[in-house]
């Protein structure tokens, strides 16, 4: 099985949309972003492993993974959830936006760090608008 | 009769009842030896499974009340045929009469566990049932061609030994030996069960104590049968003198023959019903031609 | 504008075999043939109209060397409105494969080639099942789905997905619940027809005593919907799935999807990832082999063979994971590469075990085909000539033990096996004996391969591009011979994955000609006759029968079985 480093992961999901199986979920809501992890499901491709950006998820030799409930076999870690600044929709945890920003040293500002994609662009889109044609 | 022979009688009764079981466990581990396998933990295994069978609950086959009740009648014969077979070699009363009361003993256990199967719903074991009989048919032909001649080769030889009739000896031998091997039940000739073919026969319809009696009857028999064959053979070696030497003797050759008859069946595939009562039917049919040639010549 | 036409199909053509025949074509459709087109190097798409496939059906199985290879349906109707089949047809002298690609709305028939086309039979009630393509001149009927599917529903479709699927069957299994006031259901399935099945197929025998007069199939008990579920995954997700297709010979369908998708989008794998598939196909074969040869014996009751051939395999088994990771379904293939080097130590040591096998299996073969009950029971039962195994079109050991030297590996040539020299074992017999001698023979040839490969791997560490653009709605086609005949996919290239990923498996060719080998065999026979075509499912079960000779129905009722002869 994979162990996830609750310390490095940020929850940025890249995982969950590799994994062939569909064995890491991820559920956001309103506070907040749980990234699901169901060994039943896994078929220990160690894509995940070999995707994440972070390196928070590590291999190990664990493999009689049987258990009474079916509950043992799920794993959770809970990340906070940010909301959009524009919209208020819930979008990514606060530890992606942070990593983000880190990456980015400061490319982005805040205030387009903490908005989601689709008022981003809208917000890029009217940006430029403004600056071609000169009005709001 | 005197105490000691009724004594030394039941003794060997007694060994007789214990040895099958365990000679299978030993033939499980020679067989996994030749297979590379491990086998079971001990040679006790196969006693160990009757002892758990005997305690498991009892399904009653569709229609099978007959077919249980057959499996135990045979376990009634088995078990006189092996205590009259030590009777007649103790007391070496070997006579037509002897001879034919044993023949229909251990025909009639051997066929009477073919019964339990035919009397049951299932279309596949009673397919098996009918590939058995056919195979019997020849089989018990050869048997007692090959019985007969033996033990009647040995009373010549034991007066008059020449070449010839040590000759007509050999054949029977081989004869006894042939159909005993098959009437063992043992590859090629299991065509009545095969497995991956029909999954059909006992091991499919019985339970509990029944399968448990089926089984320990089925070795048995196949004890009787090695029996016969290392009577034939020691008596011709050692002769009757002190009965308990016949005894141990006897115990040891029986199981020497059990082992190699299960050594030569690892080594083989399984028949199919028309070859192998051609092979068969070839066989004996040659072998009596020659034993009648030979007896005409001696 | 006709002539046109005729010109273009002279210039497509790979070769002269693929021109004489496209040409032939072309004048049996006059202005029927929209168009023709390379889309790959081996590969040639011909459009026509429906009304003249048969026509054109004819032309190419009059053909000696031309074989049909798999037909695909796909939804097409988010782009052009329209249905559309692509029936593969192959030319195996030249190794260049005819897409003949036939528009429908949906509404008007297809005409049906089963009666030319034997092999297509299956085909067309897939797709009718499926995606609900009528065909005309055919009888059709209920294939993959099972009896109590809603008719108008066809799971292919574009216009359902896979969650409205799950949602169709669920309810039943609720509503029954609650009318057997239960609160809570556990489902424990109980094979498709009987529990004692080793793997759900069934077979019904007519026999005459003990002979078999004939034999009819039933399958599809475990149809999984794998296509459609594909089409909701990635690209680099679907390898993974299409492993698991088969527990066997799963890599062949990872790969011969890989294969596809590259074709497709024209991504040069780098040399040493085809050494590594071409490796671990082989890899697969060896021990694909040697369990069907284990399990053969097994049903000709010769135990200890089964014994030995398992023993052997073991070690095969131990060398796969050195090289891969994993025992079975590796997991190590992706489009554009693999994820596993193999390095200089590993060589070595595959080479060692290489050896050990190549000994003991020797030793073994000897001994196991030397028993008498074995030869005399393979040779001569399940016979299947040559001129049936062609009109079947039938490909793997099954055709090559009746004298068709067809091996993907050489007429449509992939990975590394041109930088190999090997043999193709083919017997004519077409007896169970033949078939065991071709896969016996293969393993050896298999040894070889991967021996030579290991000599001349690239000791460069470049084993996957790096990145790749999709682009919608392109067509590939990716084939591999698998231990059991060869694999091919169908794949139409989506925006994230597949639109369109039609499989292929050897048993969906082979087993069609089953009945043709049970007949006149030994009710004895039939387990191994059936297991000779090295199905995907390797043993035998039940069966009703039904004697001819006595008219007595000897049929059991499914609740008399399923109550296991139990009172
Ligand atoms: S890819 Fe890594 S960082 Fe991103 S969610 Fe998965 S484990 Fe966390
Ligand atoms: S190892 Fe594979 S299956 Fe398991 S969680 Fe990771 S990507 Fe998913």
């Amino acid at each position: 099985m994979i162990e996830i480093d609750p310390v490095k992961c940020v929850g940025c999901g890249a995982c969950v949309r590799i994994c062939p199986p569909k064995a890491l979920t991820i559920e956001v809501n309103e506070k907040e972003t749980i990234l699901k992890y169901f060994i039943g499901r896994c078929i220990f491709c160690w894509m995940c492993v070999q995707t994440c950006p972070q390196k928070a998820i590590k291999t190990t030799n664990k493999f009689e993974l049987s258990a009474v409930d079916v509950h043992e076999l799920q794993m959770e870690l809970v990340h906070n959830t940010v909301k959009c600044r524009v919209c208020g929709k819930p979008f990514i945890t606060s530890k992606f936006v942070k990593e983000v920003g880190r990456r980015l040293n400061g490319g982005f500002k805040d205030d387009l760090l903490y908005v989601c994609p689709t008022c981003r662009r809208k917000l890029t889109a009217k940006k430029i608008a403004t600056k071609v044609t000169g009005v709001e | 009769m005197d105490f000691i022979t009724i004594s030394l009688i039941s003794f060997f009764a007694v060994v007789s009842a214990f040895l099958p079981p365990l000679l299978d466990g030993v033939e499980r581990k020679v067989r996994a030896k030749i297979q590379s396998r491990i086998g079971p933990p001990t040679v006790m295994q196969t006693w160990y499974d009757l002892r758990k069978l005997a305690v498991k609950e009892l399904k009653m086959p569709l229609g099978g009340e007959l077919a249980v009740l057959t499996v135990f009648l045979s376990l009634i014969t088995s078990v006189s045929s092996i205590a009259y077979l030590t009777y007649v070699l103790i007391t070496s009363t070997l006579n037509p009469l002897s001879i034919a009361t044993l023949i229909v003993l251990i025909t009639a256990s051997h066929n009477l566990t073919l019964l339990s199967s035919v009397s049951t719903s299932n279309p596949f074991s009673i397919v098996g049932s009918y590939r058995n009989v056919t195979l019997l048919l020849v089989n018990e032909f050869g048997f007692m061609a090959g019985f007969i001649a033996t033990l009647y080769a040995l009373v010549r030889l034991s007066t008059n030994p020449t070449p010839l009739s040590f000759l007509a000896y050999a054949l029977g031998l081989a004869a006894l030996i042939v159909s005993t091997y098959v009437g063992c039940g043992r590859l090629p000739y299991d065509i009545h069960e095969a497995e991956p073919e029909l999954a059909s026969g006992a091991l499919i319809e019985f339970s509990g104590v029944a399968l448990g009696t089926y089984l320990y009857t089925h070795l048995m028999m196949r004890y009787v049968f090695s029996l016969l064959v290392a009577y034939a053979i020691s008596t011709l070696i050692i002769g009757f003198t002190n009965a308990l030497v016949v005894i141990a003797v006897l115990a040891l050759l029986t199981s020497i023959i059990y082992i190699l008859y299960g050594v030569v069946a690892a080594m083989l595939g399984r028949t199919r019903v028309d070859l192998g009562v051609r092979t068969l039917f070839t066989l004996y049919v040659s072998l009596t031609l020659c034993l009648v040639v030979a007896w005409l010549f001696a | 504008m006709v002539s046109d036409i005729i010109e273009t199909l002279a210039s497509v053509a790979r070769g002269s075999r693929s021109k004489s025949i496209l040409t032939k074509v072309g004048e049996v459709c006059g202005d029927k043939l929209l168009k023709v087109e390379r889309v790959s190097p081996s590969t040639i798409k011909v459009l026509i109209k429906a009304d003249c496939l048969h026509e054109v059906a004819e032309v190419l199985s009059a053909e000696r060397d031309v074989y049909f290879r798999t037909m695909a349906a796909s939804d097409e109707r988010p782009a052009e409105n329209l249905f559309k089949l692509y029936y593969v047809f192959g030319i195996d002298s030249e190794g260049t494969n005819i897409v003949v690609e036939v528009p429908t709305d949906g509404e008007r028939e297809v005409p049906s080639i089963s009666d030319v086309v034997k092999a297509c039979d299956w085909y067309e009630l897939e797709a009718h099942d499926l995606m609900g393509v009528k065909f005309s001149g055919r009888f059709l009927k209920r294939l993959v789905l099972p009896d109590d599917w809603p008719e108008e529903i066809h799971p292919l479709r574009k216009d359902i997905t896979t969650e409205e699927i799950k949602k169709l069957y669920q309810p039943q299994v609720v509503k029954r619940a609650v009318e057997l006031g239960v609160e809570e259901i556990v489902k424990i399935p109980i094979g498709p027809y009987h529990p004692a099945l080793h793997e759900p197929e069934y077979f019904e025998l007519y026999v005459r005593g003990e002979k078999v007069v004939d034999a009819r199939y039933v399958g599809f008990m475990v149809h999984r919907g794998i296509e459609k579920l594909a089409e909701s995954m990635k690209y680099d997700q679907v390898p993974f799935l299409a492993e698991r297709i088969c527990g066997i010979c799963g890599f062949v369908h990872s790969v011969s999807y890989t294969q596809a998708v590259e074709e497709a989008l024209n991504i040069e794998v780098p040399e040493k990832t085809q050494y590594i598939r071409t490796i671990i196909l082989e890899l697969e074969r060896i021990h694909s082999h040697l369990l069907w040869i284990g399990v053969a014996l097994h049903l000709l009751g010769y135990d200890t063979g089964f014994m030995h051939a398992w023993r052997i395999r073991e070690k095969v088994m131990v060398l796969s994971e050195l090289l891969t990771g994993s025992r079975k379904t590796y997991g190590i293939n992706l489009v554009g590469g693999v994820r596993k080097d193999i390095n200089k130590e590993k060589i070595e040591k595959t080479k060692q075990t290489l050896k050990q096998v190549l000994n003991e299996y020797k030793e073994f073969v000897d001994v196991a085909t030397s028993v008498p009950q074995v030869r005399r029971r393979l040779s001569g039962t399940g016979v299947l000539p040559g001129g049936e195994a062609r009109a079947y079109s039938l490909v793997g050991p099954t055709a090559r033990g009746s004298g068709l030297s067809r091996d993907v590996r050489k007429d449509y040539t992939y990975g590394a096996y041109h930088f190999v020299s090997f043999s193709i074992p083919t017997y004519s017999e077409g007896d169970n004996l033949a078939r065991t001698l071709v896969r016996i023979d293969e393993v050896y040839e298999s040894i070889n391969i991967i021996e030579q490969l290991l000599d001349t791997i690239p000791s460069s560490s470049e084993i996957k591009v790096d990145s790749w653009e999709p682009q919608p709605m392109k067509l590939g086609l990716g084939n591999v011979e698998a231990p059991r005949g060869e694999v091919i996919h169908v794949v139409i290239t989506g925006k994230y994955g597949p639109y369109r990923w039609r499989v292929r498996a050897p048993t969906y060719q082979n087993l069609q000609a089953v009945p043709t080998m049970l007949r006149g065999v030994d009710l004895a026979d039939a387990p191994i006759t059936i297991a000779s075509i090295d199905p995907c499912f390797s043993c035998t079960d039940r069966a009703i029968k039904i004697n001819i000779k006595t008219g007595k129905v000897e049929f059991i009722p499914l609740e008399v079985l399923s109550r296991g002869g139990v009172r």
